[in-house]
């Protein structure tokens, strides 16, 4: 299937905000998300041409942005990137409290492993099992035994 | 009890990943600072490829005179090289006299794009007459060294023809870097300023 730049554009306009959250969650700070969010963006932009349909759009782009957030916290690198995209704004210094409140939702969802920060953010979403499966590549049992295994785990960090 | 407070608690995540995918909704996917940065970085590049400019100009001025005397070329060709090369180190300081004070904090961005845009107007006006005076003066150059009829003199005017050749593909393509910087600002400011519009 043949995508133009346009439509690429308007991909990444539809779903700004999704890209966005997963860098966040994996991020330590302003100039990681920005890179992970321009990495992300690289990579859209390299499997667009070859993106076959097998599942929706909006899958496909979660997919791409948490592989890419996930092997980025393995690595551990910065990477430099040129591109001049990403989003103004600081949700590291602003001091109000919804920024407070979405801190502390980053600051829980980080302590998790990488891959089970992947499954309760997509479950934060309200996605459904099967949709969650299909985006992080496990069975849908997996994912419900998974997401148990992180509430306990949620609960664990909140009584300490 | 336990799972009430469990409920809730993953309840108050969701509440707070929306408050996050609300001010996300809101934003742009472009970063004000990120483009800056970028504008400042070819800005610098163009401010510094003007200084270099007027060092190597003020260079050859001083040096060309003392190697052209040696050789014993005529007064004739030393006043117009040096007149030559005090128009090219003056129209550089005049060129870039205004890029060298570009800030991306402290101008406004119409301003910026002013600026940019003549000294692209200026650096065409520029080429279109260097080009043909330049060939005028290797020539003159070439048919002085033959007028002077010895084996150092026509070694000079080979060098010189090289270093032309070589020094016009090199010019060329600094030319060409330096416009598409100034077109990569002006595109950027034209981004940045659809941004303020919004």
């Amino acid at each position: 299937m043949k995508y133009s730049e346009k439509e690429f554009t308007h991909l990444v306009k539809q779903n700004k905000s999704s890209i966005y959250t997963v860098c966040y969650m994996f991020s330590n700070d302003a100039d990681q998300v920005a890179d992970m969010f321009q990495e992300t963006l690289i990579n859209l932009w390299r499997g667009f041409e070859k993106f076959k349909g097998e599942s929706s759009l909006s899958t496909w782009v979660y997919r791409v942005a948490l592989n890419t957030c996930i092997s980025n916290e393995r690595k551990k690198k910065r990477n430099s990137s040129t591109l001049p995209l990403s989003m103004e704004m600081n949700l590291w210094e602003d001091n109000d409290n919804n920024t407070r409140q979405i801190r502390q939702l980053r600051e829980r969802i980080k302590l998790l492993a990488p891959f089970d920060r992947a499954i309760i953010l997509l479950w934060l979403e309200d996605m459904s099992y099967q949709e969650i499966a299909s985006i992080v590549g496990i069975s849908v049992k997996n994912v419900s035994v998974r997401l148990l295994r992180i509430k306990e785990q949620l609960k664990k960090m909140s009584q300490q | 009890m336990e799972r009430k407070e469990e409920l809730a608690e993953l309840a108050e995540m969701k509440r707070e990943l929306k408050l996050l995918r609300e001010r996300l909704d809101k934003e742009n996917i472009i970063s004000r600072n990120h483009i800056k940065k970028g504008m400042q970085k070819n800005i610098s590049h163009l401010s510094r490829y003007g200084r270099m400019e007027v060092v190597l100009g003020a260079f050859a001025l001083i040096n060309f005179q003392f190697i052209f005397s040696h050789f014993g070329f005529s007064a004739a060709f030393m006043t117009v090289t040096s007149i030559g090369l005090l128009g090219a180190v003056i129209a550089s300081i005049i060129y870039h006299r205004n890029i060298f004070k570009l800030n991306t904090g402290m101008l406004d961005l119409l301003s910026m794009a002013y600026e940019l845009s003549r000294l692209k107007q200026r650096y065409a006006t520029w080429r279109r007459y260097a080009i043909p005076c330049m060939i005028v003066w290797i020539g003159w150059m070439c048919y002085e060294c033959y007028m002077m009829n010895n084996e150092i003199a026509m070694s000079l005017a080979t060098g010189c023809l090289v270093g032309a050749v070589i020094g016009g593909v090199i010019g060329t393509r600094l030319y060409y870097r330096q416009v598409s910087r100034i077109d990569e600002v002006l595109q950027n400011i034209e981004e940045l300023r659809k941004t303020e519009e919004k």
